[in-house]
């Protein structure tokens, strides 16, 4: 055994480090050498931007004031100025929007002049409007829009618009 | 430089001296690999284990001195923790017992053409790390009981019981293959 087992020592005493390793190690020593000779780099670099903060802005001194030159001067008459008045903050009132014209509907060709009538609002599908030839409006397609309904004496729908303000 | 000892070499080596690092790596990289090789018995591993050692050598070489020990003892004790933490942490062995036994390796399926020697180099990974440990410093790197034992940190004793049964626990698992081949 002791025969066999020297002769497995002698076959592991051949065994070495790989031979790039030495490079890494020595390329890491000279790395680590150049960062200990290079310690006062960062110090200084940040004293550097400290120094730029914290340079004093240049005072500049005031020029020389020259001496008062005195003169007898007559005063002025004084006058009493107007008070200013600042005018009134007028405040533009909203200009009412004018009524869009009643379309006729059904059967009416035009919208007749009626001695008496009414009208109510309602709700159409936007649709409706477009079918008129009316102003659809922004709003979703499936919303309805409001709308005002002028009915005949006999109760009958003569015509229709949008209410006004509607988009 | 290259006549001088590890120890006259330590004031260069904390000044990070290349040519100081360069004789000491040269002369101590392959106890190391082959401490690491016998530990873990990877290539890679034991590659990595001796970077780490030389590395723990450029960090903390300036607080070596020669009165507190070899450099050589230094580098096996930074050696040993590695392999220690890795074996911890792959889990590949236990723990470091002496009673524990590795796998079984069959030499009659593996190396029937083979001489004995080829099975003793297979049988040998199979042994408890305790026993690969101080046949790497005593057969191997030819150290004394005393210098194993520094770096085994353990007693003498224990370093040469452990020797003796790691002897015998390979004549126990080659004596079918020797009684065959005879």
């Amino acid at each position: 055994m002791d025969e066999q087992l020297r002769e497995w020592a002698e076959e592991e005493r051949r065994q070495m480090a790989p031979p790039g390793l030495e490079a890494v190690l020595l390329g890491k020593l000279r790395r680590r050498r150049w960062e200990r000779r290079m310690w006062f780099a960062a110090p200084l670099a940040a004293a550097a931007v400290i120094v730029l903060l914290w340079r004093p802005v240049a005072t500049v001194a005031p020029a020389p004031v020259a001496a008062p030159v005195v003169a007898v001067v007559k005063p002025a008459p004084v006058v009493v100025a107007k008070a200013v008045v600042k005018p009134k903050r007028v405040v533009a009132k909203p200009k009412p929007v004018a009524p869009e014209p009643f379309v006729a509907v059904g059967a009416w060709q035009a919208v007749e002049p009626i001695e008496r009538g009414r009208i109510v609002r309602a709700e159409v599908p936007r649709a409706t409007l477009a079918s008129y030839g009316m102003p659809v409006g922004r709003g979703r397609w499936s919303e309805p829009a409001p709308v005002e309904l002028l009915l005949g004496e006999d109760g009958t729908v003569r015509g229709m618009r949008v209410v006004p303000g509607f988009q | 430089m290259v006549n001088r000892t590890d120890e006259e070499l330590l004031p260069a080596l904390a000044k990070g001296d290349e040519a100081a690092f360069t004789v000491v790596y040269r002369r101590r990289q392959g106890a190391i690999y082959r401490y690491a090789l016998q530990m873990t018995g990877s290539a890679e591993t034991a590659s990595e284990v001796t970077q780490e050692v030389f590395l723990a050598l450029m960090r903390q070489g300036s607080g070596l001195s020669a009165e507190r020990g070899s450099v050589m003892s230094w580098l096996y004790a930074v050696a040993r923790r590695q392999v220690l933490k890795l074996l911890a942490v792959e889990r590949r062995y236990e723990a470091m017992g002496e009673d524990e036994v590795g796998p079984m390796v069959d030499p009659r399926e593996e190396f029937e053409s083979a001489d004995l020697r080829a099975q003793l180099r297979a049988l040998i990974p199979t042994l408890p790390p305790a026993y690969r440990e101080v046949l790497a410093l005593c057969v191997v790197e030819e150290m004394t009981y005393g210098e194993a034992a520094r770096i085994a940190e353990v007693p003498e004793g224990t370093i040469r019981s452990r020797l003796h049964r790691a002897k015998a626990m390979l004549a126990e698992r080659l004596a079918p293959a020797a009684r065959r081949m005879a």
